[in-house]
Parts: structure tokens; C-alpha cells; sequence
């Protein structure tokens, strides 16, 4: 079974994300703010991590690209899920070494077949 | 010459207004004529860029146009080989000018012109040329005239300035000339003051004293006085002793034929005086056989008046000046006039008048010589009323005067004057004094004109005359009640500068009361009467022109003050060029908003401080530059704007514009708007609709996706009803979305924050997506849609941002679709029309009608249809469309007559790529 991250801190799509992930037969460990779900990645070395831009403590784009300093964790892709949807947020999301950029609102459908497909690559 | 540098280097346009009122107040301060005229011929060269300005004055008594000119430098090398010439009237322009009484404008001399007579400079080169008559009232008394070398240069404000300034030299010099000759008057008067006393101490004396004579003389400025008086054969005119002059030798060889048909004798007797200031050359001089030899007699200004009334004439007084010496003026007539009447009262007793009555004027009553007492006093009273009107411009007080002053002296009960008015061919009854009723202001319109009445003959006849009974008189007319009551009557023509004004009458309830004296006392009251209605009259004229003038003058300075006190209190900063970009108005907002101080900026170029705005200073400097340098008929009318970075971050909005009066181009006129705060607000909104657009996007996440999860059935089963409603959640969500990323996207859009990049576009690609988007909408949707495209196969490429154009493209074909009912078409259609490719959107849906086609680019709007079609949408599709072909530097337009069914065209046209290696070339470059 494979372990997914999320960090959000917005409770609700949270336990949205959570809930579609575990029907789908995905593991899930999931934090509220950015320094936390450092820790949890470091502690639970999770599959994929989907993280949210704007959280406190740390923000997604600082999360991300520790993961990727990281050499422990630098192999965890990172998909951002984020209702900044500029082009530059979005750049900047790719930049600090994430593997997909999802816009908020976003569809379930097309979270999951995001999620398998960079699980796959 | 100071003043003709400046007109060398003419700033025609600017502060043209503050030099005329300097101009016009140089005028009024300058009492002196040769002053006058300085002030007048400088100030027009400077005020109108002339190299020549001609003053010509026109000589009353010879009829003579004097010159007075000045000339800027480059041309004054010819007038100083050439002496200030003399023309005679009727000759060249300046002639016309006299004639026709109107401005005339010569754009060039040199061709010719028509109707026109050739100018009095013709031997220079000159090519514009503005004229002027001189005019106070009807009367032209000279004409200013102003000219350059090169053609073309006067346009229709110059020529309306030089109106205006033709008009203020006039009305000055006319003013001026009012006040030389008063005080000329005032001179004479004191005169004969001196003399009337001389004459107390030498009562009686049995001759003129040379040494006083020569005092006279003195006074009078002239190099000759001398008497002719009748000595034994009553009809010849000899020469008495003492004479003034070394010329009047001369003239003691002469022995005057003044014979009732003599023509001396009839002038002497029809004249209160005669002039000539061109003595040897004038033939009616000659006529009266006074030919004289001019090496004898070099004297070339004479004038003479006669000796006791017409009826008794007793010799001529004679003045004579040398051709050093100014012409004789009107003015001066009539002081010669007045000492002639001294001097016959003088001499009158020595030769009782001998009675004649040869022709048919009214006979006289000889009576009695007064004491020379009585006769003393009354002269001494006419002095004083002399003294007192000439000076007075008070017309019905000097009426009334002079007639206070008759009745006193003379035996008269009442004394009238009738003034004549020619329009209406009438009399007035203007004053009245003694008896009978009080006159209205403005008089009483009498039945009798020109020829009729004693007031008429006397003045058909210029002939003073007394009527012993009025009772058996013909020509009396009485003109009122009381007028009946009277017996006997003296009578006076009002006459000057030839002009016939009226009549004095006296009349008393005795016949037989007037004699020699009253009438003489009657004539010279007249003829001060008849000098100070005229200067009434024209100082009357001249205070309407000056007054006229002055409104004129002091609405344009109001203007311009207000104007300017507009332009310096305005919030935007104003500045003001002149026609060669020098700055004219700096106001405060100028100053606060670039903080630059107005001292440092005013009069210099324009383009020292713009230069210190960077590129956008360069194209503002074009801009004005290129102004000045077309002809004003193309000068833009649509705003020029730019938007200007100052090194502290403030933003400037930058208008320039020319200002353009006829087809003269006189200046530029910016305004400068400190846009930083707007700016702010601008940059302020597109972050608030950004972050709201982000704060939306959050709870419609949660929104969607746990209806996406009930609909998937994660939470089990759901009936077919609860599967519709959630159905209907999730497509309001999406509609959310939709109207989200639209306000993102226009605020963006707006905010400058979209940048393209551009690249060259397949254009069938293009369409072939739009196909495959109606291709989805319609298994969507299940809407039956006909698709066709047109397109030909050597297209060349669009030059475009592909997502903006496809975002574009797929805009138009969604509202296509949306907007035309099931079973209809949409028709792509792609051509190139010059260096653009024409992407046409056709369907044959409800169409928009004519009224709503000009609105539905703007922001929310909708049109009445799509909200009956209830299509969902946000009214920013458009609004985005047309922004982004812009910034691709496209068109977009819409082709409906509003008939549902018959459709809509939206037609795009975009640019075409530049030749593929260009184009990549700066693709790369970006």
C-alpha cells in the first residue's frame, strides 16, 4: 500500500483528500502546517507528498524544496495542490522541485489519475 | 535702435497681449505727437514683425499726405539715402486707404494685384503688406501702413491686431492733436490778452508800435504780420506801416483789387479767413492776384482774414511763415481770426465805416460808435467767455454761456442757438437765454432746414448780418410762440473747419437794437461757439472710440488674466510653450508635481527640462517639435499621452497638445497629472480581486470535491433525485470557477501583468482546435451543431501568444455555440487580408441586436438574449477577447442585424508572422 503525505491546512479539504485517497487503497498521514509535515516525511518517508502553497510555519514551496535538499527524501515526488493558480506560482512551484501543479478547486478524478501517474514514473 | 533689434527676433505669439497693453499705455502717457509718433511706428514694428511702418498724416489745409516712418535695420540703409518723402493724396495704396475708408491686406506685392494701385515703396522689395486708414468718426485723417520682404507672413491675427492697433494710433493722435490745438487756443488767448492791455496804454495811439508788433509776430511764430488796409479808393487794399518781416517789402507794391467781382474781394467778403501752405504753386492763389515772386517773397505758408464785416471791409490782416516753419493749421485761423477782430476795433474808429450797400445782404443800421469804454468791457467779456469755453466740453454749458454773455452785452431780451443737423435737414433749437421757455436737453426739432429761416441763410451764406425789422423780414421764421413778440434780430453763422453747425441768434422786442458792434461781439462769440461744439463733438467721438478700444482691451486682458488665473489654480500641472517652445506659464501644480521652480524654467526651451525625463521626454519632444514643423491643418486633435516614471517612483501622465488659432500654430500646452496614487489604486484593486479570486477558490475546493465524492457514490448509493441536485451543485461550482478565473485573468490583463509570448501560429492548427472544442461541447452537452471550416491552404502564420489565441479563438466559438439553438451552424472561415489573417466566427443564432453590439465588449455586460437563452456567463469573455487582441495588436469586430436566426459574425484579424527566420530570430531575441 502505498503512503501518501498531505500537508493542508484547511481542515475540510484535508479530510476530502484524505478520504478519496484511502478509497482509492492509498495510505495516508497527513499534517496542518509545513514544519510538521517536514517532520512526518522525514519520519514516515511517505510515497508521494501533496502539499498545500500557503501554510503556517513553513510555506509549501520551503517544504518542497527541503525535501528535495534532502538526500533522504529527495526521492518523494511532490505534487503541489494550490488556489494560487498564477502562472509565476506556478513556476515557482515546479522550480523548487515539484512534479505537478494542481490548481484548486480541482476535480477528484483528475487528483487521482495525477497521483498514479507520478507514482508510476 | 533697441526697439527694431526686438522686432528682429520677433516671438510673434507670446506675451503679444501684455506688449499691446504697454503699447496702448505708451500711447496714452505720450502727449507730445513727435513722441506720439515715435512710440506709435516703433511699437507697431515690434508688435508686428514689420520692416517698415508708414505713418502718413494727412495735411488738412493743402490736402498733402506727410510721411513719418521707421524701418528696421536690414531696409534703413535705402530710407537714409532716401529723405522723408511727401506724397499727394489719391497716390499709391496709401491713397486708396483714403478712399475706400478699409483695411487692406497684401499677402504679396510683388504679384499683382487687381484694382489695386501700386505701393509707395514700390521700388523696394516688400511683399506682405497690411494698411489702415487713420479715422476719428468719418473723418480719415491718414493711414498707418506696415510691410515686410517676405511674402505670406501676416496671418488673420496679425491683421485683427492690426485693426485694433490702427484704431488706438488713431483715436491717440486725434486726441493729441485735440490738446495741442487747446492749448494752442489757450496760447492765442493769453495773446490777445497782451494785446487788448498794449492797446488800453496806447489808446488811440495814431500808429501800431513796430517793437509790439514784432512781439505779435513773436507769439504767433511767424516771419510775417502785416495789414492791408482800404486808403482812399475804396476797392484797393494797400499796405500800412509798421509791417513784421523781412519779406514784406514785397509785398508794398501791391495795391489789392477788392471790387464787389474782384476775387479777392468776394473771398474776403464770403471768408472768415484763407490759407495756403503752398503759396507759389497753388493756383487759386494765384487767382486772387497775389502772384508774388518767389525770390522776393520766399514765404510758402500764407493766411490771411479779412477786415471788418463783410459788408464794411476795411483791409486784410496778413501772416506768412517761411518753408522752415510748420504749415498753418485750421486752429490757427481762428486765432487769426480773433486778432483780426482786435485789430479792427482797433483801427475802427479811425475810419468810420462809409456806407456801401451794393449788394443785396441785409442792409446794416449804421449806428453810433460806441465809447471806446463800452467797447473795452464787451471785448473784455468776450475774452473771458472765450477763455472759458474754448477749454470746455460741456456742450450745453458753453451754449448757454456764450448766449448769458450776448444778451448781457447786447441790447437782445433773448438769444438762441439753432444747431443744424444735416442727416435729418433740420434745425434744433439747442439753447435758449432771456425770455421765452426753458429748451429740453437735446433741443426742440424746429420745421425749417438747410436755406431756411435767418439761422439757414446765414449759414447757406456764411454771413453774419442784422435785421433792423422783422417785421417786413422774409426770411424770419418765428420758431415759437414768443418768437412773435420780437422787432429786430443779429445773426451769426456757427461755423468750423468749414463745417456749418448752426446759428447764433439775438433778438430784442426794439427794432433797430443791434448794430456793428452787437454783431461783431455776436460773430466772435459764434465762432468760439462753433469751435467748442466741434471739439465737444470730437472729444465725444473720441472718448466712444477710446472707450470702445478700452472694453475691447480690458476684455481681452480679462480673459487672458482669467485664463491664466485658471491654468495656475488647476490641480494638473499646465505648461505653456510659445510658438518657439519657449515656456510662456509654469503654474504650481507644474512646480509641486516635477519640482522644478517656475524662475528656472520660464522663457527657456521647453525641451531643457523634458530632456530630463528619459525616452519618454524624447517622444514627447518629438511630438512638439513635429507640430511646429506641419502645417497646422494636420495637427492631431486625438490626445497624446505617456506615462512617465520619475526617479522616486512617482508615475506622471503626460498630455501634450498644440494650440492652433486659425491656421496659426502658437504654442503647445501640456498637462501633467501625477498618477502615482491611481496607479496604487489600480495596483491595489488587481491585488484585492486577486486575493478574493484565491479566498474563493478554497471553499468551492471543498465544495466540489465532497460532491464529486457523493456523486461518485463514496458514501453509498444515492436515489436518481439526490444524483440531479448534486448534479446541479457541481455545475454552479463550475460556473464559480469560471467567473473566478475570468476576473483573475482580467485583472491581470488590465494590470499590465500578462506578458505575451509570441510566436508564429499555424492558422488551420488553430481552427482545427476550435473544431475539436465544439467537437466536446457538443457530446457534452448533446446539442445538435453543424461545424464547417473555411480555410485555404497557403495561410500564412499568425504572429501570437498560442495560449492567449487559442484562449481567443475558443471564446468566440464557445459563445457561438452557446448562443445559437439546437440544429443551427457555425461557419470558421480564415483568410489574409493585407498583413493580417481575418479569422471569421459565424453562426445563426439569436444575433445581437444593433443596440447592444457597441456594449458587448465592456466588463458584466450581457446581452438581453444570452439572459433570456439563459446561457450562464459572466459578460468577461469579450471583455478579456478584446484586450488580448489588442495587446496582440489585432482588431476584433461583430457583424448581426439583431434578428434571431440570422446570427452573428465576429470577425478577428491578428497580424501575420514575419518571415520565419526573422521571426525566429526575435523569438530567440525575447
Amino acid at each position: 500500500m502505498k503512503k501518501i503525505l498531505i500537508a493542508e491546512d484547511e481542515r475540510d479539504i484535508r479530510e476530502l483528500v484524505a478520504f478519496t485517497l484511502e478509497r482509492h487503497g492509498f495510505a495516508v498521514i497527513s499534517s496542518a502546517d509545513g514544519r510538521t509535515a517536514l517532520e512526518l516525511a522525514a519520519k514516515e518517508q511517505p510515497d508521494l507528498a501533496l502539499l498545500d502553497v500557503r501554510m503556517p510555519r513553513m510555506d509549501g514551496y520551503e517544504v518542497c524544496r527541503r525535501i528535495k535538499a534532502d538526500p533522504t527524501l529527495t526521492h518523494i515526488p511532490v505534487i503541489f495542490l494550490s488556489a494560487k493558480g498564477q502562472e509565476a506560482e506556478v513556476q515557482a512551484g515546479l522550480e523548487a522541485g515539484a512534479q505537478a501543479y494542481i490548481i484548486k478547486p480541482f476535480s477528484m478524478d483528475d487528483l487521482i489519475s495525477q497521483i498514479q501517474k507520478t507514482l508510476r514514473a | 535702435m533697441t526697439s527694431t533689434t526686438e522686432a528682429a527676433t520677433p516671438s510673434k505669439s507670446s506675451g503679444r497681449l501684455e506688449r499691446l497693453a504697454h503699447f496702448n499705455k505708451q500711447l496714452s502717457q505720450a502727449r507730445n505727437r513727435d513722441v506720439l509718433l515715435q512710440v506709435a511706428l516703433t511699437g507697431l514694428l515690434n508688435l508686428l514683425q514689420g520692416e517698415i511702418v508708414e505713418l502718413n498724416l494727412i495735411e488738412q489745409s493743402s490736402g498733402r499726405i506727410l510721411a513719418h516712418r521707421v524701418s528696421a535695420p536690414e531696409v534703413a540703409a535705402y530710407f537714409q539715402s532716401h529723405p522723408q518723402p511727401h506724397y499727394n493724396l489719391g497716390q499709391g495704396l496709401t491713397g486708396w486707404l483714403v478712399e475706400h475708408r478699409r483695411l487692406l491686406h497684401i499677402q504679396d506685392l510683388q504679384e499683382p494685384q487687381e484694382d489695386l494701385p501700386s505701393p509707395t515703396f514700390a521700388d523696394l522689395p516688400f511683399r506682405s503688406y497690411l494698411g489702415a486708414p487713420l479715422m476719428v468718426g468719418e473723418q480719415v485723417f491718414g493711414t498707418l501702413e506696415i510691410a515686410h520682404r517676405e511674402a505670406d507672413l501676416y496671418q488673420p491675427t496679425d491683421v485683427l491686431l492690426f485693426g485694433l492697433l490702427a484704431l488706438q494710433v488713431g483715436v491717440a493722435l486725434r486726441t493729441c492733436r485735440l490738446e495741442e490745438e487747446n492749448s494752442q487756443r489757450r496760447r492765442s488767448l493769453e495773446l490777445l490778452e497782451q494785446l487788448r492791455q498794449a492797446r488800453r496804454e496806447l489808446a488811440r495811439a495814431a500808429e501800431v508800435n513796430p517793437a509790439f508788433l514784432a512781439q505779435v509776430a513773436d507769439q504767433l511764430e511767424v516771419d510775417l504780420l502785416a495789414v492791408f488796409r482800404r486808403q482812399g479808393d475804396p476797392s484797393k487794399l494797400t499796405l500800412q506801416n509798421p509791417v513784421h518781416g523781412e519779406h514784406a517789402a514785397a509785398l508794398s507794391s501791391l495795391a489789392l483789387d477788392i471790387g464787389p467781382t474782384s476775387p479777392l474781394g468776394s473771398v474776403l467778403r464770403t471768408n472768415a479767413y484763407w490759407l495756403t501752405n503752398n503759396l507759389h504753386d497753388d493756383p487759386a492763389f494765384v487767382e486772387l492776384g497775389l502772384a508774388l515772386d518767389p525770390d522776393s517773397f520766399p514765404l510758402q505758408h500764407l493766411l490771411f482774414a479779412p477786415l471788418g464785416p463783410p459788408s464794411e471791409l476795411l483791409g486784410m490782416l496778413v501772416v506768412g511763415r517761411s518753408r522752415e516753419h510748420p504749415p498753418f493749421e485750421e486752429s490757427e485761423a481762428e486765432i487769426l481770426k480773433a486778432l483780426a477782430a482786435e485789430y479792427e476795433s482797433w483801427i475802427l474808429p479811425e475810419e468810420p465805416p462809409a456806407p456801401e450797400g451794393v449788394d443785396d445782404r441785409p442792409a446794416v443800421k449804421a449806428v453810433p460808435a460806441r465809447e471806446p469804454e463800452t467797447v473795452l468791457q464787451r471785448t473784455d467779456t468776450l475774452l473771458q467767455l472765450a477763455t472759458q469755453i474754448s477749454t470746455s466740453l460741456d456742450l450745453e454749458r458753453v451754449l448757454a454761456q456764450s448766449l448769458a454773455v450776448l444778451v448781457d452785452i447786447t441790447p437782445a431780451e433773448r438769444g438762441i442757438m439753432l444747431l443744424y443737423d444735416a442727416d435729418l435737414n433740420r434745425f434744433f433749437l439747442r439753447a435758449s437765454f432771456g425770455e421765452g421757455p426753458l429748451v429740453p436737453p437735446g433741443g426742440i426739432a424746429l420745421e425749417h432746414g438747410s436755406g431756411q429761416g435767418l439761422g439757414g441763410w446765414a449759414l447757406d451764406n456764411r454771413l453774419a448780418f442784422v435785421v433792423p425789422d422783422l417785421a417786413v423780414e422774409e426770411r424770419w421764421i418765428p420758431f415759437d410762440d414768443d418768437a412773435h413778440h420780437y422787432k429786430s434780430a443779429a445773426v451769426a453763422p456757427l461755423i468750423a473747419n468749414n463745417e456749418s453747425l448752426g446759428a447764433a441768434i439775438l433778438l430784442s422786442r426794439q427794432p433797430e437794437a443791434f448794430g456793428e458792434d452787437e454783431l461783431r461781439a455776436l460773430t466772435t462769440a459764434a465762432g468760439q461757439v462753433a469751435v467748442a461744439i466741434k471739439n465737444a463733438e470730437l472729444y465725444l467721438l473720441i472718448r466712444e472710440q477710446a472707450e470702445r478700444m478700452g472694453v475691447m482691451l480690458r476684455s481681452q486682458q480679462v480673459e487672458s488674466s482669467t485664463s491664466r488665473a485658471i491654468l495656475e489654480s488647476i490641480a494638473d500641472g499646465v505648461v505653456v510653450t510659445d510658438a518657439d517652445h519657449r515656456v510662456v506659464l509654469f503654474n504650481a501644480a507644474a512646480e509641486r508635481i516635477l519640482g522644478l521652480a517656475a524662475d528656472s524654467i520660464l522663457n527657456q526651451p521647453v525641451f531643457d527640462f523634458i530632456g530630463l525625463y528619459g525616452p519618454e521626454g524624447q517622444r514627447w519632444t518629438q511630438a512638439i517639435r513635429s507640430w511646429k514643423q506641419r502645417p497646422p491643418a494636420s495637427l492631431p486633435t486625438a490626445e497624446i499621452s505617456e506615462r512617465v516614471v520619475l526617479e522616486d517612483e512617482r508615475v506622471l501622465l503626460i498630455h501634450p497638445a498644440p494650440v492652433v488659432l486659425g491656421d496659426e500654430f502658437l504654442g503647445t500646452v501640456s498637462i501633467f497629472r501625477d498618477i502615482t496614487r491611481e496607479v496604487e489604486v489600480d495596483r491595489l484593486k488587481s491585488e484585492f480581486v486577486a486575493t478574493v479570486s484565491h479566498e474563493l477558490r478554497t471553499p468551492m475546493t471543498s465544495i466540489k470535491g465532497f460532491v464529486d465524492l457523493l456523486l461518485m457514490g463514496a458514501t453509498g448509493d444515492l436515489n436518481s433525485e439526490q444524483q440531479r441536485f448534486l448534479n446541479i451543485v457541481k455545475n454552479n461550482t463550475e460556473r464559480l470557477e469560471i467567473l473566478v478565473n475570468d476576473l483573475l485573468d482580467i485583472s491581470r490583463i488590465e494590470a499590465g501583468k500578462v506578458t505575451l509570448s509570441f510566436q508564429p501560429l499555424d492558422v488551420r492548427e488553430l481552427l482545427r482546435e476550435a473544431e475539436a472544442f465544439v467537437e466536446r461541447q457538443r457530446s457534452e452537452t448533446g446539442k445538435q451543431i453543424q461545424l464547417a471550416v473555411e480555410a485555404p491552404a497557403d495561410l500564412p502564420s499568425l504572429w501570437g501568444d498560442p495560449e492567449r489565441v487559442r484562449q481567443i479563438l475558443i471564446n468566440l466559438v464557445e459563445n457561438a455555440f452557446n448562443y445559437t439553438p439546437e440544429g443551427g451552424e457555425i461557419i470558421l472561415r480564415a483568410q489574409q487580408s493585407a498583413d493580417q489573417v481575418e479569422i471569421e466566427v459565424q453562426d445563426n443564432g439569436i444575433g445581437i441586436s444593433l443596440g447592444e453590439q457597441s456594449r458587448i465588449f465592456e466588463r458584466f455586460y450581457r446581452g438581453e438574449q444570452a439572459l433570456i437563452m439563459g446561457v450562464a456567463g459572466t459578460g468577461l469573455g469579450l471583455a478579456i477577447v478584446l484586450n488580448l487582441v489588442e495587446m496582440h495588436g489585432g482588431r476584433i469586430w461583430v457583424n448581426s442585424d439583431g434578428i434571431p436566426g440570422r446570427g452573428t459574425t465576429f470577425t478577428l484579424g491578428l497580424p501575420i508572422a514575419k518571415k520565419p527566420e526573422l521571426a525566429t530570430a526575435s523569438q530567440e531575441a525575447e
